[in-house]
Formats: structure tokens, sequence, C-alpha cells
């Protein structure tokens, strides 16, 4: 299990695993667990939704949705509360592989090794991304569980492709953390502003407008390509999720680039 | 033969802080080459360049004809390293370590490691946060050990050991040396350097201020004689020998301070009866004090 840098983070990741695992497969569980309820009160809801401000249904979706499956998953999950949790340990392992091991000092000793930077770097990357594809993999089974017991249907391919978005997107914040930490920055630096770009952006894909800002500025930010609730109902885009793609890779080499030039801190 | 370590005019600044200046030094194939310096001095600096960890402000270094900054993984492939601040994952027990590190060399002998262990006291089962700060150099320099290595950059490394497993260590850097190792080794403890090394480079201030073998460096330097007679001798029979100063005689009791040689002393000691002879041997730390004493503009 230790036999590589790839191998050894996700080793190091193991425990992480099973925990964001488990809780996002009951989380997944939970809010599809209610459907049937919202299903009933949809009509309430509606009228409720609509006394609501316009930028909080901006920013959280339009309740007419609620009455399929996938509207209701793109709403109460995808929209915001997945995405808001993958995230959280894209950012942390993103700060952290490259981060805790500066901060510790362990870097001085792997990078003695014949080992390159980039190797180094590169490896760390594919055990955030597989983690991620572990995380998501498990957690949509337990989505899948919970519709097949409010005996529901939902649209696998469409199911899969945002659940794909899912990945893509925490590993364009995930990278970005790890790209920071490449270049110099500390952890906690990196993490802190890799969280505070995600929100920013998420509030300006939502809120662009409604606050009267230009609509263009909505393609500047990855939540734009992401649209996980827009691709449960309608089906995967190529083209958006090939944006994300880029966004990593462009990323992960402006990390690679910064690292392989800099001072290694002891 | 290519040079174990060249440095050619390195210069590394951190901003304010000093680094190394305009440093030039060869270390040959085979020798035990003692890095000499006070906390600060430029000794971790020179150590973490030679391994592309930091990059040259000026200047280039190679390892056996290997640019450090051009060939990093080749140069990595022949050195092994122990850094001064030593931090291990602490999770992994010392074996998990082991054969993790191993690994990026593409596997070392085990029973070797084993071996090494063995000779260290040390327990491979345990993780290493349980270690010693002892414990955790102990793994350090099994890490750097295990590959046989061409080249052995050890920044203060004995530093943690206790005085019995300091012997242990010597007595294997003694038995790689014999195998063809050459040893780098960085340390601001004289004695150990004493003991240890063939040749010695000393550092302050981020500037090489001599490199000599330690046999000369002794023999630069003054030490007290005491003989002790059977009898009462002239003092104008010592006093006019070379590099002999400040002789005084009370009774059969004669004291001299000698530069360099004492063999004319002895010549001149042997046409009579010696009871004794008391040297008080320069420790290096004294020689080290005299290249420090109005050494550089900004010496305490």
């Amino acid at each position: 299990m230790l036999t590589s840098v790839f191998s050894k983070n996700l080793y190091d990741m193991r425990g992480g695993l099973i925990w964001w695992s488990v809780g996002l497969i009951l989380t997944n569980f939970l809010v599809v667990s209610i459907f049937p309820s919202i299903e009933e009160s949809s009509a309430a809801l509606t009228e409720y939704m609509d006394n609501l401000p316009p930028a909080m249904v901006a920013l959280f979706g339009d309740i007419q949705e609620f009455a399929t499956m996938e509207g209701y998953l793109g709403l109460e999950l995808f929209g915001f509360f997945l995405p808001a949790l993958t995230l959280g340990f894209g950012i942390a392992y993103g700060g952290g592989v490259i981060g805790s091991e500066e901060d510790r000092g362990t870097l001085d000793l792997l990078l003695s090794y014949p080992i390159s930077r980039r190797s180094v770097l590169t490896q760390k990357f594919g055990a955030i991304a597989v983690f991620a594809l572990l995380v998501l993999v498990t957690s949509t089974l337990g989505l899948l569980l919970g519709v097949a017991l409010v005996d529901a249907t939902v649209d696998i391919g469409n199911l899969a492709a945002a659940v794909l978005n899912v990945g893509l997107l925490t590993l364009v914040f995930g990278t970005l953390a790890l790209a920071l930490t490449g270049v110099g920055l500390s952890r906690g630096a990196a993490s802190g502003i890799s969280a505070g770009l995600a929100a920013i952006t998420f509030l300006m894909n939502g809120l662009a407008p409604l606050a009267g800002l230009p609509d263009a500025i909505r393609h500047f930010t990855p939540w734009y390509y992401y649209d996980a609730s827009e691709v449960l109902l309608t089906g995967f885009v190529p083209a958006n999720a090939a944006v994300l793609v880029v966004a990593i890779v462009f990323l992960l080499v402006i990390g690679l680039l910064g690292f392989q030039r800099r001072d290694i801190a002891v | 033969m290519t040079e174990a370590i060249r440095i050619e005019k390195l210069t590394k600044s951190y901003g304010k802080e000093r680094g190394v200046i305009d440093l030039d030094l060869v270390v040959e194939p085979g020798e035990v080459f003692g890095y000499l310096g006070p906390n600060g001095a430029g000794k971790t600096t020179t150590i973490r360049t030679l391994l592309d960890l930091i990059r040259p402000t000026s200047g280039r270094c190679w390892i056996f004809g290997l640019d450090c900054q051009e060939q990093p993984i080749e140069v990595h492939k022949r050195v092994g390293y122990v850094p001064g601040e030593l931090a291990l994952y602490p999770k992994l027990t010392g074996e998990q370590t082991v054969r993790h590190f191993a690994a990026l060399r593409g596997g070392v002998d085990m029973a070797w490691v084993r071996e090494l262990a063995d000779r260290l006291d040390f327990d491979l089962k345990r993780p290493a946060k349980a270690y010693s700060s002892g414990n955790k150099r102990k793994l350090g320099l099994i890490l750097a050990l295990m590959s046989r290595p061409d080249l052995l950059l050890l920044d203060e490394a004995s530093a943690g050991l206790d005085p019995l497993m300091q012997q242990s260590f010597y007595r294997i850097l003694a038995e790689m040396q014999a195998a063809g190792s050459t040893i780098f080794f960085s340390s601001h403890n004289l004695p150990e350097v004493e003991r240890v090394c063939d040749r010695v480079g000393i550092i302050r201030d981020g500037r090489l201020v001599a490199v000599e073998s330690v046999s000369d460096l002794k023999a630069k330097s003054l030490r007290r004689i005491e003989i002790q007679f059977e009898r009462p001798v002239p003092v104008l029979e010592f006093e006019g020998l070379p590099g002999v100063q400040d002789v005084e005689v009370q009774d059969s009791r004669l004291t001299f301070t000698v530069l360099g040689s004492i063999d004319s002393i002895f010549k001149a000691a042997a046409q009579h009866t010696v009871n004794n002879i008391i040297s008080h041997e320069p420790s290096l730390e004294e020689v080290f004090l005299t290249f420090y004493e109005g050494g550089g503009k900004d010496a305490n």
C-alpha cells in the first residue's frame, strides 16, 4: 500500500474515505427519503416560494421543479448542498497533500529521494481524484437505494452526468488549493483562498442577473459550467464538462510550474 | 576520478537572512569530510542546495559530476540524506516508513535494514509518533544508509544519539567509507568531527573560512607541553629549538609552548632521563576559535 506517493496518500486518506462516504451516503439517502412528502405538498411550497425574495430563488432554484425526482435532487442536493460538502474535502486535501508535508517537514526528506517534484505533485493530485471518485460512487449508490425505497425513479444517465460534474467541480477547487501550495502558499492560505473563491463565484453565478451585472460574468465561474441541476433535467453537456476539465488541467500546470521552481521550506 | 562534490561560487541568499556566499568546495571520493560551523552558519543551506531542495542565487554544484540542479534525480539515486530537522510520517511505523522510502528507490536490501536496526538498537515496529527524538534520529540514519549510497549527506546526524549509539554510528560510517562511500558530515560538535573526519571545512556566516586536514589543523595550532625530568636541565638546550616559545624551567620541570612539530623537542629531551610528559592537546574547539578571532567583520 505504500509503494508510491500516490498509494501512500490514498492510504493516509483511508479514514476520511470511510467517513466521507458514510456521511454522504446518509445525506443522500435522507434527502431522497423525504421526497414523497415534498412531492405531496408541492402546491403549498409553490405558494411559499412565491413569497421568497427573488435572490433566494435565483440562488437555490425554482420550486416548480420539485414535482419530479430529478428536479427535486437538482434543487435540494446538487444545487448547493452536495457540492458544498464535496468541496470541503476537495479543498482540505488539495491544500493539505503538499501543504501539510511542508509544514511538518517531511517534504524535505521525500524530495531528497529519486522522484521528481512533478511526479510527487501529480501523484498527490491523482490520490485526490481517486478519493473524490470513490466517495461520489459510493454516495450515489446510497442515493439510488433511497430512490428505490421511496418507489420513485430517476434518469440514471442524467444522474451519472450530474455526479461527474460534482466530481469535476470538486477537483477544480481542490486543484486550485493544491496549485496554490505548489506555488508556495501555506496550507491555510491556499485552503482559505480556495474556499473564499468557491463562495464568491457561487454568488456571482447565482446573483449576477439580479445584481445588474452582465450575464457574461457568470461564464467566468466554474459553477456556470457545473450546473448539475440542469444536467439532471436535460442531460450531459460535454462542452461544459470539458471547460471544467480544462480548468483542472490549467490549475495543475500552474501548480507544477510553481512547485518545480521554488525553494522547499524546512 | 570525478569529485564526489564540487561547489563553484555558490551563493544563496534568502531576503534578509544569510545563506551562503561565494562558496567553493571540492570533496574527493572516499573521504569523510567534516563541515564545521555554528548553527546558522550555512551548513544546512549548502546541503539542501546540493539536494536541489533550494535553488542557488548564483553558482553551481555537482555530485559525482552530475549537475545538482539539472539532474537531481540522478543525483538523488546516489545520495543518502539525514536532514538536520528530521520529520517523519507520524502514523507510519518504522518498518512502513522504511518500506515506503525503499519503494521510492526501487527497493533496498531488507536484511541490511534489519542489521542496521539491530546495530542501532532500533525497534522498527512502532509508529513514528511514539519514537523519542533519539529513535527518530536512528530511523533517519537507517533511511539514509539503507541503500548503501555512494555519498552520505549528514546534517548534524548524530545529534540526539546517546554516546553508545554514537559509537555504533561511527563504526557504521567507517565501514561505509571502507566500502567506498564518501561522507559529508556537517556538525557543530568538534570532538566528533575530529574523531570521524579526514578533512574539515570551516564555515562561518555563510563563508568557507578554511579547508584543512584534521591533522594539519591541529599541527597549525599551539600546544602547551610539560616534561618532568629526573634532574634539573639547562634551559638553553631547549630555548633555541624551532617552533618553541615561552620556555620555563622550574627545578626539573620544563614547560613550553610549541607550534607544529614536536620532534626536535623530543630529540633534545632524550639526552636526559624523562619521568613524565604531559601534552595539553588543543581541542578542535581551540583551533576553531583561532579562525574566529577577528576572522569576520561581525565577530562577537
